[in-house]
């Protein structure tokens, strides 16, 4: 997983770009399509509650199905129940499909990516290998671009304001 | 979005217990490298004698460098493994990724190492805290609960 920042970072101004082209989506819609880009890496629950002691009850456990396609989407349309939104569930789903894309092109040891198919394929793509979790470099280029997204973005809302006045 | 709060709650338990499922399945399933799903530090914790010969897939802390030794854990359960042919020169402390052949019990031949270096751990972990702030500052910005309907709603006015 790249880090959280750069996912985030990516959503906005995915969102943004896609507020300026259809009037739907507005600057919550941002918003939303910002918290799917987090959920896979809700598996960093292990973090707190280790896997390791779940399995040592005698059950097999991993959190690995959140950071698949269907888990993060299973995740979303359970958040979806408490957002009032038409849009919720595409918007909070598009956003965890960024996330898996940018985790698809990570450099993995064994040379391929995860089963983010599974249950429907244990296929893991092969990845090319762009960058580590852990590269700062990444973040960098994101900060750079949504930067330069977010100044298109006041511009283009004081334009607006003016031609409403 | 279903009308009732009762129906909504209904769904969210269903798709909890879907996903406890798959939990409980995907941790269940043994390791398959025609897939590429080799086995994993909690499988060698486990069972290391069974995947000698093997291709593996293990992430640890380094321990030692010269020789090079990483520690993997699991639950509270940890273990050192010699990596040899490393072509890499981690730092102690700093996390790696080791794919290859286990060898003996004790020792992987690796094949590629990746190396994240401690202070790059400590900026991951850093600068998520950092995007799940910015996320929060926007809900609470753009969005009220509506304790009533008990649903997040979008906030009028300039940010919403």
């Amino acid at each position: 997983m790249a880090d959280l920042l750069t996912h985030v970072l990516l959503a906005y101004s995915l969102g943004t770009v896609l507020s300026w082209r259809y009037d739907r989506i507005e600057k919550h819609h941002v918003t939303l399509l910002m918290i799917g880009a987090t959920l896979p890496d809700l598996t960093r629950i292990g973090l707190i509650i280790d896997p390791g002691y779940i399995q040592g009850l005698g059950l097999p456990f991993s959190y690995f199905p959140l950071h698949t396609i269907l888990g993060s989407l299973i995740v979303a349309f359970i958040i979806t129940q408490f957002v009032n939104d038409e849009l919720a569930f595409p918007i909070i789903g598009a956003g965890a499909l960024s996330h898996h894309l940018l985790d698809s092109l990570l450099l993995n040891a064994s040379g391929y990516s995860y089963p983010l198919f599974w249950p429907v394929s244990s296929y893991s793509p092969p990845t090319p290998g762009l960058y580590l979790s852990t590269d700062m470099w990444p973040a960098l280029v994101a900060v750079a671009v949504s930067l330069i997204i977010w100044m298109i973005d006041r511009k283009k809302l004081k334009s607006e304001l003016t031609l409403g006045e | 979005m279903l009308a009732t709060f009762k129906h909504r709650l209904a769904v969210v338990i269903i798709l909890t217990v879907l996903l406890i499922s798959l939990f409980v399945w995907y941790g269940s399933l043994k390791p398959e490298p025609d897939v590429h799903r080799y086995p994993r530090a909690e499988d060698l914790i486990k069972d290391e004698e069974k995947y000698v010969g093997q291709e593996v897939e293990v992430g640890g802390k380094v321990v030692s460098t010269t020789p090079l030794i990483i520690e993997i854990e699991h639950g509270d359960d940890t273990r050192e493994l010699y990596i040899t042919g490393a072509d890499e020169e981690p730092n102690k402390n700093d996390r790696v990724t080791v794919f290859g052949t286990l060898e003996d019990e004790n020792t992987i031949a690796a094949s590629e190492i990746i190396v994240k270096p401690f202070i790059n751990y400590f900026y991951m972990y850093a600068v998520s805290v950092v995007a799940a702030l910015w996320i929060l500052f926007r809900i609470s910005r753009q969005f009220r609960w509506d304790g009533e309907g008990k649903i997040f709603m979008k906030r009028e006015g300039p940010d919403g």
